[in-house]
C-alpha cells in the first residue's frame, strides 16, 4: 500500500527497524487497531528471530484480530516457521498491502 | 504512538500476551490460499537449492571497498555502476548487477582496476568484453574517472555469475555478482471507476499509456520485467459506494457493511494479470478525518485513489511490487528504494532483494 504523509511514519519506522518497545506497543495494541498498514507490519514480526517470543506474540494476535483459521492449534509459544509462514501468507493473502 | 523505554517492555509483554489466548477451533482449513499457479514467497519458505533462488534474507550493508595494495601505495579496486537505472545494486555485498537473458547488454566500471584479468565463473553463460568509453551507449552515465575501464555483460542463459577482477598473483580484489534474468512479460488493465450516485474518479484513460510507459521505464531496465497495457476503461458499479471506497475485514470501527473493496474488484478486466482501479477516495483503515492510505494491492488488484500525492508513476510501480510479491519497508534510510511505503517521499530503486522477488 502507499501511505500518505500524514501516516504514523516515525512509529512505522521504529517497528520496522526492530525498536523491541515499538513492536510490543503494536502487538499489545493490535486489538484496537482501525489500520491495516499496522497489520502488515504486525505480519512482519513473524519473521522476528532475534526475539522468537515476539514472532509468537505478533501470531496470536494476528490471529485473534483476523479471526484466522489455520491448519494447526493455537499456542501460547513455539510456534514452528512453517506455521509463522502459514500466518504470514494468510495476511498477505487476504489484506491488501 | 510514541515507542516506550525499556523499562515498560516487560508490562508490554504481559499486555501483549493478556487477551490474546485462542482456542482450539483454530483447527480448521485456512480459508484463503494462495492463488494457484502464482508463487507465493511466504517468509519461512525453504529456499531451494538452486542457484537461481539465491537472495539475501537480510537487507544488505554498504559493501566494504576492495583494496590492493600497490608500489608504494595503497589502490582500491571495484566494480561501479556506469549507466543509471540498469539494475546496478552497490548495496549489495558484493555488488550486483541485473543482466537480461539474450535482451539488451549492461555496462559495468572497473574503477581503479589497471593490470587486474577480469573473469567469470561461467563464460558460457555471461559473455564479457572490455570495451572503451567511446563505446558505452549515449545516454544518461555516471562520471567517468582517468582509469576506469568498461566492460559490456551479455546474458546467454539463466544464470548466478561471479565476476572478479584478479592480481596476476592470483588474488581476487573486487567481485561483482551478475544475476542473468529471463524477460516476463505482464498485462496491465487499468479501470476508472464511478458509481450510481453520481461519485466518480477524476482521472483520465488517456493517462494510462503514460502511466504504463512509467511502471515500465522503472522495471525494464532494473528488473527486466515488462508491462503492457492491454485496457482502459470505465467501469460503473450499480450501487452508491460512498465518498469513500472501503476495504473493511479486520479493521476495527467499521463496519463490513462498508467493505466495498469485492464490489470493484469485481469489475476488473479477466484478461489482465493486473487490474488497476482508480476511484476518488480509498481507505483502508479507520481513520476517517486523515487520509491514511492512497492506494491497496491485493493479488492481482489495486484500489488507487484520486489524492494519491503527485509521483503517479512512482506509486503505481509501488503497487505493481506488491503484485510482484515484495513487501512495504518503512526505513527512511531507505526511501530511496521504490517499495519504501509513503508516497511520494519514496524513490524509484529496485535493489538485488527485491528484483530477485518480482523476477528470479
Amino acid at each position: 500500500m502507499s501511505q500518505s504523509k500524514t501516516w504514523n511514519i516515525q512509529f512505522a519506522e521504529k517497528v520496522d527497524s526492530g525498536d523491541l518497545g515499538a513492536i510490543l506497543e503494536l502487538i499489545s495494541g493490535l486489538q484496537e487497531s482501525g489500520d491495516t498498514a499496522m497489520l502488515h507490519l504486525a505480519a512482519n514480526q513473524l519473521e522476528s528471530k532475534a526475539v522468537v517470543r515476539v514472532a509468537d506474540l505478533a501470531a496470536n494476535a494476528l490471529i485473534k484480530k483476523l479471526d484466522l483459521k489455520p491448519s494447526f492449534a493455537a499456542k501460547t509459544t513455539g510456534y514452528t516457521a512453517a506455521e509463522l509462514a502459514e500466518i504470514h501468507q494468510m495476511i498477505m493473502s487476504s489484506i491488501p498491502q | 504512538m510514541q515507542s516506550p523505554g525499556s523499562s515498560e517492555i516487560n508490562k508490554l509483554i504481559e499486555v501483549a500476551e493478556t487477551g490474546l489466548g485462542v482456542g482450539s477451533e483454530l483447527r480448521d482449513p485456512p480459508p484463503e490460499m494462495p492463488e494457484p499457479g502464482r508463487r507465493a514467497f511466504p517468509i519461512h519458505e525453504a529456499v531451494p537449492a538452486s542457484p537461481k533462488f539465491f537472495f539475501a534474507s537480510r537487507e544488505p550493508i554498504r559493501p566494504p571497498i576492495a583494496r590492493r595494495i600497490c608500489e608504494g601505495g595503497f589502490r582500491m579496486a571495484e566494480f561501479r555502476r556506469i549507466i543509471p537505472w540498469q539494475g546496478f545494486d552497490k548495496y549489495s555485498v558484493p555488488v550486483w548487477q541485473m543482466v537480461p537473458l539474450n535482451g539488451p547488454p549492461r555496462y559495468v566500471c572497473l574503477r581503479d582496476g589497471a593490470g587486474l584479468t577480469v573473469t567469470s565463473t561461467d563464460p558460457a553463460a555471461l559473455k564479457i568484453t572490455e570495451i572503451t568509453s567511446v563505446q558505452l551507449p549515449a545516454g544518461d552515465k555516471d562520471p567517468i574517472h582517468a582509469g576506469d575501464r568498461f566492460f559490456k555483460l551479455e546474458g546467454k542463459s539463466w544464470e548466478i555469475v561471479t565476476v572478479s577482477a584478479t592480481t596476476k598473483a592470483g588474488l581476487d580484489v573486487a567481485q561483482l555478482e551478475v544475476d542473468i534474468k529471463k524477460r516476463v512479460d505482464k498485462k496491465l488493465a487499468f479501470n476508472f471507476v464511478s458509481d450510481n450516485a453520481g461519485h466518480h474518479t477524476v482521472r483520465a484513460a488517456a493517462s494510462a499509456t503514460q502511466w504504463t510507459s512509467g511502471i515500465n521505464w522503472i522495471y525494464n531496465g532494473q528488473t527486466n520485467i515488462f508491462f503492457t497495457k492491454i485496457a482502459a476503461r470505465p467501469v460503473t458499479i450499480g450501487q452508491d459506494l460512498g465518498p469513500v471506497v472501503r476495504f473493511a475485514k479486520g479493521v476495527a470501527g467499521v463496519p463490513i457493511s462498508e467493505h466495498e473493496w469485492d464490489i470493484v474488484v469485481a469489475k476488473g478486466e479477466p484478461t489482465a494479470d493486473m487490474n488497476f482501479f482508480m476511484v476518488w477516495e480509498y481507505e483502508q483503515s479507520a481513520l476517517t478525518v486523515i487520509d491514511g492510505t492512497d492506494a491497496g494491492t491485493l493479488g492481482g488488484n489495486c484500489i488507487f485513489e484520486d489524492h494519491a500525492g503527485s509521483q503517479i508513476v512512482e506509486s503505481m510501480a509501488h503497487e505493481v511490487g506488491h503484485f510482484l510479491k515484495c513487501k512495504d519497508q518503512y526505513i527512511a534510510a531507505r526511501s530511496y528504494e521504490l517499495m519504501y511505503g509513503i508516497t511520494d517521499t519514496r524513490g524509484a530503486h529496485i535493489g538485488k532483494q527485491h528484483a530477485n522477488i518480482m523476477n528470479l
